[in-house]
């Protein structure tokens, strides 16, 4: 039952989604898939399908795009719909 | 691509890798049990296996119509087809219909690790965790597949009439054992081309590095492809090459008196490699009044020598004896292409003896 579980954490079958700031982030620090994977150690194709939604990364691969944006794991990662950075920077003030 | 710094280093020797040596080992054994002899064919196989060889040391990109889904579905159809076709060609069709089908499968399945960019077979080290994930998943289907397979085969043989199990034997002793291998080794590959999502379309996607080796790999792939083409149409372009040559053999007694005889040796090869070599190899004797067979010129003898890539049908083997005492023999065969049935030529042997052992015509 164990490794079923672990299987799927590497899928997007059946499992809650993942939402990530990854094409975000990599555009601002003007990155490429290609330096960005080459950068965690993974295939640039890999990056598409994440940046998509069609692959959640494991933790110790979380932790690689962590190290390399400088970011804790939750500015990059979360489980709930991401709010566009500038909205956290700026929020709105709320309507009267 | 690069990938994991914690991954302890892999074993040289391990299961996998003396299971796939012992495999090879009998694919080998069995290759040689099939040609007899080191020969055209075989070395034209072992050019496929080196090719392969190369090829698979070269990293691949998809590209724009590989790394879309819809077409290795279709890609995968096209090949799981020709693998069940391939259950229904006998061990004696084989060379008339399978060889065409044959190329088809291996240009598939150049496509189908191309369009995987071979990650169904790639070493742990040349995969990230996804594609790791990937291949896992496509192992445990195809495993789960090949045992249904093997397992319907069984149980059909178990249960079958006499007549469905003559026919299952007839298709395992033809095109079945392809089929088998195709599934042994492809089929992961093939469940991977149909799982995994359309290729990104990359602004800087790493473009295919035409390296040297790259350069070398891609041409012996043409090569490879374009060889037995080539070799096919030498049958009707290149022309017959003819060696023949005569030596005497001892006289003996007739009741017509003292008879001289010959032996007679003439080999015809039609086409370059992929072709078939016809041979007379007959002792003739005349005494005078008329030449006589002694042995080698009967229906029994006229069968192609060699065949390779070809069908060689004897439309004519017929020995005649003249008004004026003389011995004719003629052998006559069809050579056709195996690989492009529609080029043939026809080979033509005679030896034409007089009563005195004059030779008019040989071969």
């Amino acid at each position: 039952m164990r490794r079923k579980e672990d299987e799927k954490s590497s899928t997007v079958d059946g499992q809650r989604p993942l939402f990530n700031r990854i094409a975000v982030l990599r555009t601002e620090r003007q990155l490429s898939r290609q330096q960005l994977a080459e950068a965690v150690g993974v295939n640039y194709q890999t990056i598409g399908y994440i940046e998509r939604g069609e692959y959640n990364p494991s933790l110790e691969l979380a932790f690689r795009f962590a190290e390399v944006f400088g970011l804790p794991i939750e500015a990059i990662f979360s489980r709930q719909p991401l709010r566009p950075l500038s909205e956290e920077l700026y929020p709105r003030p709320p309507k009267e | 691509m690069t990938t994991r710094s914690l991954r302890p280093s892999r074993p040289l020797i391990t299961i996998e890798r003396v299971v796939a040596a012992l495999i090879v080992l009998l694919i080998g054994f069995g290759l040689l049990a099939w040609f007899e002899v080191f020969d055209a064919g075989l070395l034209y196989v072992l050019f496929v296996l080196v090719t392969a060889f190369v090829v698979r040391s070269v990293e691949v990109e998809p590209g724009a119509w590989l790394g879309l889904r819809a077409v290795r579905r279709g890609l995968v159809l096209v090949i799981a087809l020709i693998t069940l076709d391939f259950l229904t060609i006998r061990a004696m069709d084989f060379n008339q219909v399978g060889i065409a089908l044959l190329f088809l499968l291996i240009l598939g399945d150049v496509a189908l690790g191309r369009a995987t960019r071979r990650i169904a077979s790639a070493d742990e080290d040349r995969i990230d965790e996804r594609q790791e994930a990937l291949r896992n998943r496509a192992h445990r289907i195809a495993y789960a597949i090949l045992a249904i397979s093997v397992g319907l085969v069984l149980l059909i043989a178990e249960v079958a009439t006499p007549g469905l199990r003559r026919w299952l034997a007839e298709s395992l002793g033809g095109g079945g054992v392809v089929s088998f291998i195709q599934l042994l080794f492809f089929s992961p590959a093939m469940v991977i081309a149909w799982l995994e999502p359309d290729r990104i379309a990359d602004e800087d996607g790493s473009r295919m590095r035409r390296n040297l080796r790259a350069r070398i790999a891609y041409g012996m792939v043409t090569f490879a492809v374009v060889l037995p083409v080539l070799m096919s149409l030498s049958l009707a372009v290149a022309p017959s090459r003819v060696s023949a040559f005569t030596r005497p053999e001892p006289d003996f007694a007739t009741p017509n008196g003292a008879a001289h005889c010959s032996y007679f040796d003439a080999r015809t090869q039609a086409g370059i490699g992929f072709g078939a070599t016809t041979r007379i190899a007959a002792v003739a004797c005349w005494d005078g009044r008329s030449a006589f067979e002694e042995w080698g010129l009967n229906s029994s003898d006229c069968y192609p020598y060699r065949a390779e890539f070809v069908s060689a049908t004897t439309i004519e083997c017929r020995r005649t004896m003249g008004s004026d005492g003389s011995l004719r023999f003629t052998h006559r065969t069809v050579v056709r292409s195996a690989i492009l049935p529609f080029v043939s030529r026809e080979v033509v042997m005679t030896l034409n003896l007089t009563k005195d052992g004059k030779v008019v015509q040989f071969p």
